[in-house]
């Protein structure tokens, strides 16, 4: 990641002396003069090496090995020897700092590729995306490899084919094919229906066996109170006391819940126990639906409580529980009561990559809430969308069983021209397809099947798999009006232009700038940009770690059962953002969040009404920490660990994204902070880590950013005034002189300095749109982006704009 | 502890109760073997990040004294050997320990280039002996990410090309044991349709190679590169066309073992590998994300496990995740010695195992855990814990060793300065 010019002056002494190559700062000099080169000189070359010679501007890969070895030695404490003449902590924590940091800048600045954008294959989503665009199905992917986590899976250079992903490629195409005239038969056969799930049968049972199994399980318990060898022979020693409490309590609220239930009233329904002991048969009802199409669900739910129990939420899970890729997740209060019970009403679309089941659950953040009575759920589908894909459409103009050769030819043509994304396929290439046709056709009596075959291999090719623009010359390029048309949907949309956008683009409006920014409004309002919000942001925040972050489901069920909600919040904010074209700084520090109910109740707000499913803008109080990125519970935990919070990765991430000034990666064979150090603080252990020359560079910047925000847990909940009562959030800023006295402070200052954030949320978005890293190339757009946003105060949608407006987005 | 938690039921489902048998109907034996003489077989195993610090024993000689971490293997003592204090120096990362382990590479030495690795020492003796079996080697990763760092498994090809791991014991099974039984004619018609196939899709990859720039070429070429690899091995499945793939009594494995279980599932279908001589060169990345889950450790992420000190959870969890892992690599070496190699000896007779990574524990890239266990068909004498000059001795030293004694008579690996000699004799 290269740092913008603002942080350079910010931070660094390093300066740049020529396109590529950096001089080292004076201090360097003057340190090797000092006390190394004494030994290492021409003469005496202790160790064999000599640094009289030394240049200190690196021009190349050698010159920065040179240096990196000097800093090594430095950092395992081998070098000035014992015996030779020392420098102070300050001289030596001095030189270590601002060697790392020019070695990261040089490094930069060596790898820069000049703004050169290659060709890349569509990733994973995208292909899965495109896949569906173009032939209308869904299909799994999971047999594809994943991209390294460390980049956008955009990047051209982190791309890596292999001969696994080729064999892939061409079964999951040939599947596709195969797919799509399956389910377009399934579509034709199947009519919508209506179905209504009762849930009383289930109840009665439920509810008397529970209770008996409870009764005898007590007594059987009781009886041996003082029995210790029949405990033993049970395998109840030292498990006895807590074995006997349990039975008790159980027995004791399953009794409570007969008489607080309105049991008595219903002859139908069934109800689900606050005290989980109840009715457990009944606290999911698994409904299988098809993969297929649209399903829209009614239920009849009421809270028992007597006013609206604002503790119960109905939780609707599209998959197995256990599914990691279960990311359709729905959360809605239970609102009505008794009298007046709710209707909860949405829709699902069934798709391949998730389990073709829905969980109706009970998820109550507040122990002490009334059982949820379940009247009947109704499920009307399928229902599927008119529009025939273009690839289908195509298809259909032939009888795949009695087709002519010509006709296969055109047939091939046509459908490489769509797959090639209006690219001609060569001649060549058609009769080769043609021939490899003729040749399964010899050992088949399938036609059918060898032309599906054939078109799986058209899918299987460069032209399809990349995303091509044509370059023969050693020029730099305008893209065509088609090649727009596809890096603006690649980028916004991680799939194909739609028809219109198509359209625009044959017409040769489409770089028309009045005309391309109707067309970025349309489409970052449209749906499919999601994949932009959710992709981006959770790549260039890192919020899929929050995906490994494992806490205990029964002590942090609040947590628990929130989680997958937050990861949602990032990407949602980034939506509501660029869709109102509202201020990027917001990222910073708002005034609002954008949470649906379930998240809002974490939170402890009150969420605006609605299903609840939905995220909404809510303001936030004066005094609020929650406002901006820093505040949202997804990434206060993935910069925490399970048990504790993590000061050094909170800090490190501020740095990161919002000065825009990584920290360089923990050198190699540097110990720990001690830890394990007793009776001491996080605090002072960092403080001593800090005062260690290896460490004080950049532990100096990072820590007091991370023990600014101490005022959350590691699960984003904000932590009580009495945890807080001898924490210490103050410090200051990286800049050594601005101090700060709290969170919110320190976010303050964070939009003091809010053109570093958003020199790095432009070349993080650049980044992805491009499918290379931003360079050094890129600092003149980004100044620019910097400094012309500045008087609207850097509205998101017109940062997306000037990116697609950009040279670097028009050349080739 | 960790292995009261463990539920091994569906291990043992999945096993069938076929434990003590042999994990093959029938064999199809490499080329240039003869009923009573095996050939010899490396396996590389490693894993993310490094082991805690009280893992590393203190002692030298035979009769070191086993740390807690290391107790697993205590029944073996005799049989492996611990190399103590082997540094890849060139190591940047503190978080990778995967990705140079077997090549040795400064990945940041060439020009212009961000990342570059060089070819692994698996690959250097795969392309020597490789010819000789149906898979010249089997480079073999864990189902999930294992946090293991850029790569696609631990071998790299000639110029530093990622090699794509076979991810999983599902995959891996389809790959030795086939999908289903086809005849011979099918087989070799198959293999001609896949010829015809390449043949097609390198048509399109021309046509587009001359309407794009110098750079874009270079990238495509990752294209034609995985056309070149398929090409080989339909060439190399023409030549075994008529020996048909192994049959099993194992059942196939299901996709969704993590883990301890999946690990041992992969311990088993490498060893009916090797049995079947359909490969003598294997890598493995283990995954200890997966296995801090599957013994339910109370910090489960495993870069926080890492930085275990100071945290009892993490530090309690580190612990278990080393004792996990030598379980695991203990229970490999007891498969190997039950199986019976074709000369009659017993697979861990004619296999070199070598389990380690490149980092030792937290940020320190230097003097890393490494275990060489096996005899490797003989030539191996066992030391017990050797130690060398901390941080002084390159890793690729050992590579060296171990290539000569697979019979590749090289003097040089990427940073070495000498052999490891002690162990080989």
């Amino acid at each position: 990641m290269i740092k913008i010019f603002l942080v350079l002056l910010a931070f660094s002494t390093a300066s740049l002396a020529g396109s590529r190559e950096l001089n080292l700062p004076g201090n360097i000099k003057d340190f090797i003069g000092n006390y190394c080169i004494e030994c290492h000189n021409k003469d005496k070359k202790k160790g064999g090496t000599r640094l009289d010679n030394v240049l200190f501007t690196i021009k190349n890969e050698a010159d920065a090995q040179h240096w990196k070895d000097i800093l090594d030695v430095m950092n395992v404490d081998d070098m000035p020897p014992k015996k030779a003449k020392q420098p102070s902590l300050e001289e030596k924590s001095r030189f270590i700092g601002e060697l790392t940091e020019g070695l990261e800048e040089a490094r930069a600045l060596l790898v820069d590729s000049g703004g050169e954008i290659l060709i890349r294959h569509m990733n994973r989503r995208e292909y899965q995306n495109v896949i569906k665009d173009m032939l209308g199905v869904d299909i799994k992917i999971d047999e594809l490899p994943f991209a390294p986590r460390s980049h956008f899976d955009t990047m051209a250079k982190t791309q890596h084919f292999s001969s696994i992903q080729f064999e892939t490629y061409n079964k999951l195409a040939e599947q596709a094919l195969n797919k799509m005239f399956a389910d377009e038969k399934e579509k034709a056969n199947s009519k919508p229906r209506l179905r209504r799930h009762e849930f009383e049968g289930k109840k009665k049972l439920n509810w008397q066996a529970a209770i008996k199994d409870a009764e005898k399980n007590y007594k059987q318990l009781l009886a041996i109170k003082d029995d210790k060898e029949q405990q033993k022979k049970l395998g109840l020693l030292g498990k006895y006391e807590r074995d006997l409490n349990r039975a008790k309590s159980t027995l004791n609220s399953l009794k409570q819940d007969m008489k607080n239930t309105l049991f008595n009233l219903f002859t139908k329904g069934a109800i689900l126990g606050a005290s989980k002991n109840f009715a457990r048969g009944i606290q999911r009802q698994r409904i299988k639906v098809g993969q297929l199409g649209t399903y829209r669900f009614k239920v009849k739910v009421a809270s028992t409580g007597k006013v609206q129990d604002k503790g119960a939420f109905l939780q609707v899970n599209h998959g197995h529980r256990n599914d990691p890729e279960k990311d359709l997740v729905y959360y809605f209060p239970i609102q009505g009561t008794i009298t007046k019970p709710s209707y909860i009403e949405f829709s699902v679309e069934g798709t391949v990559n998730k389990a073709v089941q829905f969980t109706l659950d009970y998820y109550n953040s507040n122990r002490k809430a009334k059982p949820v009575f379940y009247d009947w759920i109704e499920i009307d589908g399928p229902y599927y969308s008119k529009n025939e894909s273009a690839a289908y459409k195509l298809l259909k103009k032939y009888d795949l069983n009695t087709i002519s050769e010509s006709g296969v030819k055109n047939l091939f043509s046509e459908f490489a021209e769509l797959a090639f994304r209006s690219k001609k396929p060569s001649p060549v290439f058609i009769d080769g397809l043609f021939r490899h046709f003729q040749f399964i056709q010899e050992s088949s009596d399938d036609l059918r099947s060898s032309i599906i075959k054939s078109l799986a291999v058209i899918l299987s090719t460069p032209h399809f798999l990349y995303i091509t623009e044509y370059n023969s010359g050693s020029e730099r390029v305008e893209v065509t009006d088609l090649e727009l048309a596809h890096r603006l949907s690649f980028f916004l949309w991680s799939s194909l232009p739609d028809a219109r956008l198509l359209q625009l683009a044959k017409s040769g409006e489409l770089k028309d700038k009045a005309t391309l920014s109707a067309e970025i409004d349309r489409m970052i309002s449209d749906k499919k940009s999601d994949s932009l919000y959710n992709s981006f942001i959770s790549q260039w925040l890192d919020i899929w770690k929050l995906e490994g972050f494992d806490v205990n489901h029964k002590s942090q069920r609040e947590f628990f059962n929130t989680k997958l909600t937050m990861m949602k919040e990032p990407a949602e904010f980034f939506k509501y953002l660029a869709r109102s074209n509202e201020s990027a700084v917001n990222f910073i520090d708002s005034d609002f969040i954008v949470a649906d109910s379930m998240l809002a109740k974490y939170y402890g707000l009150a969420y605006p009404g609605g299903s609840g499913n939905e995220f909404h803008k809510i303001n936030l109080s004066n005094n609020s920490m929650r406002g901006g990125l820093l505040g949202q519970a997804a990434i206060l935990a993935i910069t925490s660990r399970t048990e504790r919070t993590s000061p050094i990765d909170r800090g490190a991430y501020v740095l990161r994204k919002m000065l825009n000034s990584p920290p360089p990666e923990p050198p190699a064979n540097v110990p720990d902070a001690d830890f394990d150090a007793e009776g001491k603080t996080m605090r002072q252990i960092l403080e001593i880590h800090q005062s260690k020359p290896q460490c004080s560079s950049c532990h100096k910047k990072i820590d007091p950013l991370g023990f600014a925000m101490e005022g959350f847990n590691q699960l984003g909940a904000v932590r009580s005034s009495k945890e807080m009562k001898d924490v210490d959030t103050s410090g200051k800023m990286p800049d050594g002189s601005r101090q700060f006295k709290d969170f919110n402070g320190m976010k303050q200052l964070l939009v003091e300095d809010k053109e570093m954030f958003i020199a790095g949320f432009s070349e993080a978005l650049l980044s992805y749109a491009l499918g290379r890293g931003a360079s050094f190339t890129d600092q003149d757009l980004i100044k620019q982006i910097v400094a012309s946003g500045k008087a609207k105060n850097y509205p998101v949608r017109d940062i997306i704009k000037q990116i697609v407006f950009s040279k670097q987005f028009f050349r080739k | 502890m960790w292995n009261n938690n463990l539920n091994r039921r569906n291990m043992l489902k999945y096993l069938g109760g076929t434990l003590a048998l042999p994990l093959l109907e029938s064999t199809s034996f490499g080329k240039s073997l003869s009923a009573g003489k095996a050939p010899k077989r490396v396996l590389f195993l490693s894993f993310s990040y490094g082991m805690m610090e009280e893992w590393f024993p203190k002692e030298t000689g035979k009769n070191y004294k086993f740390t807690e971490g290391m107790k697993p293997l205590l029944k073996h003592r005799n049989d492996f050997t611990l190399l103590g204090n082997l540094s890849n120096k060139n190591v940047f990362h503190p978080h990778r320990a995967c990705t140079t382990f077997l090549t040795g590479a400064n990945t940041r030495s060439t020009p212009g280039i961000e990342f570059k690795n060089s070819i692994s020492c698996d690959q250097l003796i795969a392309g020597k002996i490789g010819d000789e079996t149906r898979f010249s080697s089997l480079p073999l990763n864990s189902k999930n990410d294992g946090g293991w760092g850029p790569g696609a498994s631990l071998s790299w090809g000639e110029g530093g090309r990622q090699i794509q791991g076979i991810n999983g014991p599902l995959r891996l099974y389809h790959r030795i044991f086939g999908g289903g039984s086809v005849t011979l004619d099918q087989r070799k018609a198959l293999l001609a349709e896949r010829k015809s196939l390449l043949d097609t899709v390198l048509l399109d990859a021309k046509s587009l190679n001359k309407k794009i720039t110098k750079s874009d070429k270079e990238k495509v070429e990752g294209y034609f590169q995985s056309i070149r690899d398929i090409e080989l091995m339909l060439q190399k499945e023409k030549q075994w066309v008529g020996k048909p793939l192994p049959k099993t009594k194992l059942p196939e494995p299901s996709n969704s073992l993590n883990g301890v279980e999946e690990t041992e599932v992969m311990f088993d279908l490498i060893q009916a590998a090797f049995q079947a001589d359909l490969t003598r060169v294997a890598t493995y990345r283990i995954n200890c994300g997966d296995i801090l889950k599957a013994i339910k450790a109370k910090v489960t992420g495993i870069h926080p496990v890492s930085h275990y000190r100071g945290k009892e959870s993490a530090t309690e969890s580190a612990k278990a995740r080393d004792i996990a892992l030598c379980e695991l690599l203990s229970s490999l070496i007891d498969k190997f010695k039950k199986a019976k190699d074709v000369d009659g000896k017993s697979l861990f007779d004619n296999t070199l195992i070598v389990f380690g990574n490149e980092i030792r524990t937290g940020h320190v890239t230097s003097d890393v855990p490494l275990i060489v266990a096996g005899n490797g068909g003989g030539g191996i004498r066992h030391q017990g814990h050797i130690m060398y000059e901390s941080r002084k001795t390159p890793l690729s030293n050992l590579w060296v060793s171990v290539m000569n004694h697979m019979g590749l008579p090289v003097d040089k690996f990427s940073d070495s300065d000498g052999r490891t000699q002690e162990i080989f004799v």
